[in-house]
């Protein structure tokens, strides 16, 4: 997926750039069509790969009662085939019982132009499943012809943007600008004209929506004394005049939403291609699902994406993989993958999912990591990249590559701790950074430290730059492997004290990950557990201590009589 | 299978207020070393066998004995934990015990949770299989008692501090945490200036709630019975007979005036102060002027009145009016009364009409310092009184008595410190905020957890955020 974004990318941004390296987080845009032709030729092009393209009616189980479990068997096309299988992953987005409203006509439909999938959630459901619904909205497209640029803020993509993927060497897309405008007041009175005809505000949607995107309108009820919102005006792609308007996702009427936008700065004669629409969907409360993603009902069958209770590209394609790898695993007879919550947002994602019953569509914050200044985008590679090497999803080379990485980057830190520098040279360059000269020789892995002092100028420094792990670096290194390591090596300097505070808490995290609870544990027959305890822990029944100690209305002593149990 | 908890823990594993001695339990891997550390024996800890028992003294910080201790040592596996266990045993004073124990908080060993050490001695194998249930079902009653025991001290205005502190920081934690969420909005939730200033003044108000740590009032001061009554009825008697048992640990006090004897005397572990109204022994008129205001002044001072009458007096009668003004007195000042009956030896230890008469309904303690007889009653009432008055004046009180409490909020303490120098040394929001993730964990280890959702709802309630 990041290989595809880096090559159908059309404006790049490395969000909290001013903040530090944890939270630096790469955005794109990508256009769609291409994004999209690239996708399905990745995946056509996949060897052991059959693809067979047919709707979905029904899920097919065996219950097994003579060893009390229930087995995927397949799936029942619309033209009545079963096709057969041993693991199945379920995705099917917003589609089951999919409902689109624009104000108070709605339709059944699983996206713009596309029918619902009416079936697989009653089939489901026959089984012993539990679903619920959520909701969704999207906002109108416009017409790019027919937007006043001029009257709006241009908001570039970066220069010489980072790569989501390790194995990109280079972006050379074209970028494509983005545009910023706000409503204004007549904006809000004109569509608060249509509340009487919301399909949200009359009570015909009753499902919940996410609050961390909420539809304009919902903007203008719960903040009333804001007198304008941002609009982010998106082309969707080089050869489309297609604009996604960013910020004003709505279900109002059509004509509200066309006069709302119109009364928008640079809009004033804007077309609308098609209006914005709330979809209401059924989604599976994933505390049915284990951490690998398989489903506690059904043994072999996976669920991933939107029909979690999850929200965003990122959400879904995290899952995605995770129950792809585990669906892979599962036919080879092989343990599942789970990743934690300290080697990943993945591991955060899914332990969050299924320990702690959601009722509004999920999204993925850097705040719901404990462990947030280890999981960065810049070490993403060292944290996981073995994992998809043993997998077999990571090349030999690109291992090859990370070997290198780490030993230079070992070297590199021993080096610094080792050498320093002559005073006269390394205090005109402290000089021309406004940093305060140093009065001793220092090692130059203290120097890194201060802040304003960045490694890759010190490297250059008269003395130290002829030194030989220098010369090898500087000389003897691709581009972008170079600034990668010298990348590593400055954050786990400048970082050191809040790193290895947050490397013991995970020490301990790990120590109560590891404490393992039986598959088959029964917590209705250990007495002494809270009433509410024990009906939480039957429900979502943990694997570990740790996961048990993350589940809402678990309380402390619950988790002590546990650990006393599990010693028996 | 190695322990699973490798830090230390220390306890005062006697009931309070019960016998006549105080035991500290530390168990972990400094268990030895932290006794060590405040202990001067003939012998250093570090080189103690397995099992032996060493007297000496124990230091305070500024290094002047706080007690003459016995130390038992016990090495791992062959304790109660299967740790290393250090076991303290100090006279029997609340007072005492709890100043011990403090001082070992400070040198970082933390505080029990309730029944950890039955716990780690069952994690490590030590308890048969069996008794899972039962100590499984002990965590739970004692966890719950502990609760409730937190609950009550956190009524009132503490509860309120404590949820200001910990509606601050999560609220400060929600706006620096999705500003980075939603950084591509560009909007600034908080400046960085006000960010300081609440931080700064947090640390001011969890400081203001360490330092008002104290043991109560009662178990740091004592409490004071003045015993008053006419000449002769057996006042200087009864305080010896109070005394007679507890001579090993009696320490003489000169009273606070020349007539007056004040002895202290521990009785179940607290420190009771006697005074002898001596002064009226003096004047042969026990309603002479110079007699009362001497008396009031006692009384003024002390915590509770015991009236003595000699049971043996025919114009005991004599007594009711002053009886009856000075327990109502008492009774306005908050102080408790006690009226004793002494020599009840005399008149065969049946209280008579004449005595029921004057205390109007009120009881009265027959007890004859003569025989012993009624002596330990006298005693037990006046422990209960400690108790009661104990719980009494920590309860209304707005300081923190818990000794956890005060360790979570040295921990959050610290945490936010750390905030602040990141503040200062220009890191930006998701470094201040690791830290006060961790001062919410530990404001939270007194009034309950923090989740993200929960910070994350403070935040959407109040913040137009998301496109
Ligand atoms: C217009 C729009 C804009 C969005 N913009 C963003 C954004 O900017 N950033 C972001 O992070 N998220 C965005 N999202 C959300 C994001 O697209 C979804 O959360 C994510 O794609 C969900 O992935 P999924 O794989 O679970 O489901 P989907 O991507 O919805 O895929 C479901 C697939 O299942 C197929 N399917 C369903 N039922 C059947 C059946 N019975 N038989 C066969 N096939 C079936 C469908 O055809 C579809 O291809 C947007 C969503 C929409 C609708
Ligand atoms: N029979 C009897 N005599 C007592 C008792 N208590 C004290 N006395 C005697 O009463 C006298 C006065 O006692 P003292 O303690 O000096 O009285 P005070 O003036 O109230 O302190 C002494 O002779 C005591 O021996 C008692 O319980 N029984």
């Amino acid at each position: 997926m990041g290989r595809i974004a880096d090559k159908t990318g059309i404006n790049f941004k490395m969000l909290n750039r001013s903040k530090g390296p944890a939270v630096w987080s790469p955005r794109s845009q990508n256009d769609r069509e291409l994004y999209s032709l690239e996708a399905a030729r990745v995946v056509e092009v996949q060897a052991g790969l059959a693809i067979l393209e047919e709707s979905v009616k029904s899920i097919q189980v065996l219950d097994n009662k003579e060893f009390g479990n229930v087995r995927i068997q397949g799936i029942v096309t619309g033209s009545g085939e079963l096709i057969q299988c041993n693991a199945l992953v379920l995705c099917a987005g917003t589609f089951l019982r999919g409902l689109l409203h624009t104000g108070m006509s709605n339709r059944p439909g699983g996206r713009f132009d596309e029918n619902p999938s009416l079936g697989i959630t009653e089939s489901l459901e026959n089984i012993g499943f539990k679903s619920g619904r959520l909701k969704t909205g999207t906002p109108p497209r416009v017409d790019l012809r027919s937007i006043d640029l001029a009257r709006t803020e241009e908001q570039p993509g970066e220069e010489d943007p980072t790569p989501f993927s390790f194995s990109t060497e280079k972006i050379i897309n074209a970028m494509v600008p983005m545009y910023l405008t706000h409503t204004n007041e007549r904006t809000h009175a004109i569509l608060q004209k249509g509340f009487d005809r919301s399909p949200m505000f009359t009570g015909r949607i009753s499902a919940v929506g996410p609050r961390y995107c909420p539809s304009i309108e919902d903007k203008i009820v719960r903040f009333a004394d804001k007198p304008r919102h941002q609009i982010f005006l998106e082309p969707e792609g080089y050869t489309t005049s297609i604009v996604y308007v960013n910020g004003f996702s709505t279900s109002l009427p059509e004509e509200v939403q066309f006069e709302g936008l119109r009364s928008i700065e640079g809009l004033e004669n804007v077309t609308m291609i098609r209006p914005g629409y709330a979809v209401e969907y059924d989604y599976f409360p994933p505390e049915q699902l284990r951490p690998s993603m398989e489903t506690k009902l059904v043994d072999g069958l996976f669920f991933a994406g939107q029909i979690c209770g999850t929200s965003g590209y990122e959400e879904a394609a995290a899952q995605g993989l995770m129950a792809g790898i585990n669906a892979a695993r599962k036919v080879q007879r092989k343990e599942p993958l789970v990743l934690d919550r300290s080697e990943a947002y993945i591991g955060v994602l899914i332990d969050d999912l299924i320990n702690k019953s959601t009722d509004e569509p999920y999204r993925m914050f850097t705040s719901r990591a404990e462990y947030r200044l280890l999981l960065r985008q810049d070490n993403a590679d060292r944290r996981l990249m073995r994992h998809g090497h043993a997998l077999g999803l990571v090349p030999d080379a690109m291992l090859a590559r990370l070997d290198a990485k780490e030993e230079m980057i070992r070297e590199g830190l021993r080096f610094l701790d080792n050498v320093s520098a002559s005073l006269a040279p390394m205090n005109a360059y402290l000089e021309s950074r406004g940093v305060a000269k140093t009065l001793q020789k220092e090692r130059l892995s203290e120097l890194v430290k201060r802040p304003g002092v960045l490694l890759g100028d010190v490297l250059t420094v008269d003395g130290i730059s002829s030194e030989e792990f220098v010369v090898r670096l500087m000389h003897g290194t691709p581009e972008k492997l170079r600034k990668e390591i010298i990348e590593q090596i400055e954050i786990e300097l400048k970082y050191r004290g809040y790193i290895v505070r947050q490397e013991q808490e995970i020490d301990n995290f790990k120590k109560f990950e590891s404490m393992t609870i039986p598959e088959e544990f029964n917590f209705e027959e250990v007495r002494s557990l809270s009433s509410e305890g024990k009906e939480k822990l039957s429900r979502v029944r943990p694997r570990s201590i740790g996961q048990a100690s993350r589940i809402s209305g678990v309380v402390a002593s619950d988790v002590s009589v546990l650990m006393v149990h599990l010693r028996r | 299978m190695p322990p699973f908890h490798p830090d230390t823990i220390v306890a005062i594993v006697t009931p309070l207020g019960e016998g006549g001695i105080a035991v500290l339990r530390l168990s972990g891997e400094e268990a030895i070393t932290k006794v060590d550390e405040v202990f001067h024996g003939k012998q250093r800890l570090a080189t103690a066998a397995s099992h032996t028992a060493h007297v000496g003294k124990l230091l305070d910080d500024e290094g002047n004995m706080l007690d003459e201790v016995v130390v038992t040592v016990f090495r791992a596996p062959h304790s109660y934990t299967v740790e290393d266990v250090a076991e303290v045993s100090c006279h029997g004073s609340v007072f005492i015990a709890r100043k011990i124990l403090e001082s070992f908080i400070r040198r970082g060993v933390r505080p029990a949770e309730p029944g950890e050490f039955t716990k780690r001695a069952f994690l490590n194998g030590r308890i048969d299989l069996s008794q899972a249930e039962a100590v499984a079902e002990l965590i739970h009653a004692r966890s719950d008692s502990a609760h409730k025991a937190s609950l009550q001290q956190l009524r009132g205005l503490h509860s309120i501090k404590f949820l200001e502190i910990k509606d601050a920081i999560m609220r400060l934690c929600g706006l620096l945490e999705l500003e980075l969420d939603f950084s591509e909005e560009g909007i600034s939730l908080i400046e960085i200036s006000t960010t300081e200033k609440i931080i700064q003044e947090l640390i001011v108000d969890v400081t203001q709630l360490i330092d008002s740590y104290k043991v109560g009032k009662v178990v740091r001061d004592g409490i004071k019975v003045v015993l008053i009554g006419r000449p002769n009825v057996g006042k200087s008697s009864l305080l010896n007979s109070l005394l007679n048992e507890e001579r090993s640990i009696v320490t003489e006090i000169s009273g606070t005036t020349r007539d007056t004897i004040e002895e202290a005397v521990h009785l179940s572990g607290y420190y009771v102060r006697v005074v002898d109204t001596a002064g009226l022994r003096a004047t042969t008129d026990p309603v002479e002027v110079e007699g009362i205001r001497r008396t009031e002044a006692e009384i003024e001072d002390a915590d509770v009145v015991a009236y003595v009458l000699d049971a043996g007096r025919k114009d005991i009668i004599e007594d009711g009016e002053r009886v009856r003004s000075i327990s109502a007195a008492a009774a306005s000042q908050g102080k408790s009364f006690l009226l004793l009956a002494n020599k009840i030896d005399l008149i065969g230890g049946e209280l008579g009409e004449n005595l029921t008469n004057l205390s109007g309904g009120m009881a009265i303690l027959p007890v004859s310092a003569k025989s012993g007889k009624g002596i330990d009653s006298f005693r037990k009432t006046l422990s209960d009184l400690c108790l009661s008055r104990d719980y009494h004046l920590e309860e209304k009180s707005v300081i923190i008595t818990n000794a956890r409490h005060q360790a979570s909020l040295l921990e959050a303490r610290e945490a936010l410190c750390r905030a602040l120098a990141s503040i200062q040394a220009r890191q930006s929001n998701e470094f201040i905020a690791v830290d006060l993730r961790a001062a919410l964990r530990h404001v939270g280890e007194i009034i309950g957890n923090t989740t993200t959702d929960d910070i994350l709802n403070r935040v959407f309630a109040s913040f137009c955020i998301g496109k």
